[in-house]
């Protein structure tokens, strides 16, 4: 009955909060292999790679994209990704994690067509095994 | 004459003086001077105030030629125009002007001029006043001022508190997550594991608070003290502090002062601007040639008391587009740089705004980038 992803992705410049998300999906095994990028640059390298060697298993079914980021930042990314995401056939989820409170970031994630929601940081374990349940 | 027409021109003369003495009292007091323009005669009549006001002396005969030059040079295009529609099209005025005494002394005056027509209609010269209204203008310049100041310290307040909550927010949810992660797991071993997280989180924390206070005490600092400091000899004594990566990295420094060589400034500050401005221009040098860094001083175009420097490097410049809005922010960084800490042109804004200065950059990509500072 319950389906677990494959492969989720997370776009963030933040060892300690990765390290921690990592081992929350380790603990409730939310989902099998999980891809890191460190900023928005190295995420859209993989993904415009991605494109050219098409893979179906190395397209994740979740992005947990950061905003606050070194060199491309989340808005860049998102700018990029947006024209892309219809070529990988609507499998990718992406959810906007930020520590981000300012309501003109939230609103404008939430306005954009490929944020599926924005969650604020810091995340409870609950509300994302709900984001990794819902998409699996 | 009769008795009663003298006793009545005793009245009116009377009268008159009284009335006199009135209008007198009143110019003086409020530094107000009547004037006249003839057209038909082509002079000009000024009362004693006008010739006090402009620091003539009380026998002093004014001409028309001399028009222009009872007004400051900025004013002159719009005093030329404000006459001549006054004169041709009878347009009367009233506006605040600076105008330029005897002395060459610059004032603010109120000038209020109306036409005089002739029976036929016609204009045949201006009447009006000049009122000495220095003092009110200078005490709104100084408000001006004072809510200039007011306003940049507020916008910097607000920036101040959006930085600390930000960048406050980023540690504490990390916390909050670790906590949540030691709840949920079984094994002390593994909560254990945990507990190394916390001390990396509270070492950012510290170092974070270290910086913000940095940035508090550069807004207390602006009150210190400031002294005249040579740029000449600012330069030396920070190329002196970092010889060594200026060996390393094959450096040049082209530095011409000749413009303003010096400034008074906090020497603190001014050695920080360099040494922030220098180290950058090094640590993001263009892989294919060895770095070469031009300073320079001249002053503002606009404002001569104002000095303006400049620091160009030929490095791998920056995508202004991108990133100019972000270029001075906090914890923002641009380029894959291990040593990359974004704080270093954070401080340097907050210190260059704190005393009143303005920074900003051009840059070309691969072709290297220009810091200019109006002090």
């Amino acid at each position: 009955m319950s389906k677990k992803i494959k492969l989720a992705c997370i776009i963030d410049d933040d060892n300690i909060y990765v390290k921690l998300v990592r081992k929350i999906i380790e603990t409730r095994k939310l989902c099998d292999h999980l891809l890191i990028f460190k900023d928005g640059k190295e995420g859209i390298d993989y993904f415009e790679t991605l494109l050219q060697n098409f893979d179906k298993d190395n397209i994740p079914e979740v992005i947990l994209l950061d905003l606050n980021m070194p060199v491309m930042d989340g808005w860049e990314f998102l700018e990029r990704f947006t024209k892309i995401k219809n070529k990988f056939n609507n499998q990718i989820t992406l959810y906007v994690v930020s520590s981000s409170i300012n309501s003109t970031d939230i609103d404008k994630a939430k306005s954009l067509s490929s944020v599926e929601n924005y969650l604020i940081k810091p995340v409870r374990i609950n509300e994302l095994e709900a984001v990794f349940k819902k998409i699996a | 004459m009769t008795d009663t027409n003298l006793k009545r021109h005793n009245i009116s003369n009377n009268k008159l003086e009284e009335d006199n003495f009135y209008y007198r009292e009143s110019a003086l007091m409020t530094s107000t001077g009547s004037w006249y323009i003839d057209f038909e005669n082509k002079k000009s009549y000024w009362d004693d105030i006008t010739r006090k006001i402009l620091e003539y002396p009380v026998d002093f005969v004014p001409s028309l030629k001399m028009a222009m030059s009872l007004y400051a040079e900025e004013h002159h295009a719009y005093i030329a125009n404000t006459f001549f529609e006054c004169a041709l099209s009878g347009v009367p005025f009233d506006s605040e002007v600076l105008m330029l005494t005897a002395n060459n002394r610059k004032f603010w005056a109120r000038a209020i001029g109306k036409p005089v027509y002739n029976d036929d209609k016609k204009i045949i010269g201006v009447r009006g006043i000049f009122q000495d209204i220095d003092d009110i203008i200078q005490k709104e310049i100084n408000l001006e001022k004072a809510s200039e100041i007011v306003a940049s310290q507020n916008s910097r307040l607000f920036n101040f508190a959006h930085i600390v909550s930000h960048n406050l927010r980023s540690h504490s949810s990390n916390l909050t997550l670790i906590v949540q992660l030691i709840n949920e797991l079984d094994t002390v071993e593994e909560k254990l594991e945990l507990l190394d997280n916390i001390t990396h989180v509270s070492e950012s924390l510290n170092t974070t608070i270290e910086h913000l206070n940095e940035v508090v005490s550069i807004q207390t600092n602006s009150n210190q003290l400031k002294v005249e400091v040579n740029f000449a000899n600012t330069l030396e004594q920070v190329t002196t502090s970092i010889n060594q990566i200026i060996e390393n990295n094959n450096v040049t420094i082209n530095s011409d002062f000749s413009k303003a060589e010096i400034i008074e400034y906090i020497p603190a500050y001014l050695d920080s601007i360099f040494l922030n401005l220098l180290t950058n221009a090094i640590k993001y040098k263009h892989k294919d040639r060895d770095p070469v860094i031009n300073i320079s001083t001249s002053r503002d175009f606009t404002n001569y008391d104002r000095v303006v420097l400049k620091i160009s490097d030929n490095g791998l410049g920056i995508d202004m587009d991108k990133f100019g809005d972000k270029l001075f922010g906090m914890y923002k960084t641009f380029h894959y740089n291990a040593d990359a800490r974004g704080i270093g042109l954070f401080i340097t804004k907050n210190q260059v705004e704190s005393l009143n200065g303005e920074i900003s950059a051009t840059s070309d990509i691969n072709l290297g980038t220009t810091f200019t500072i109006k002090f």
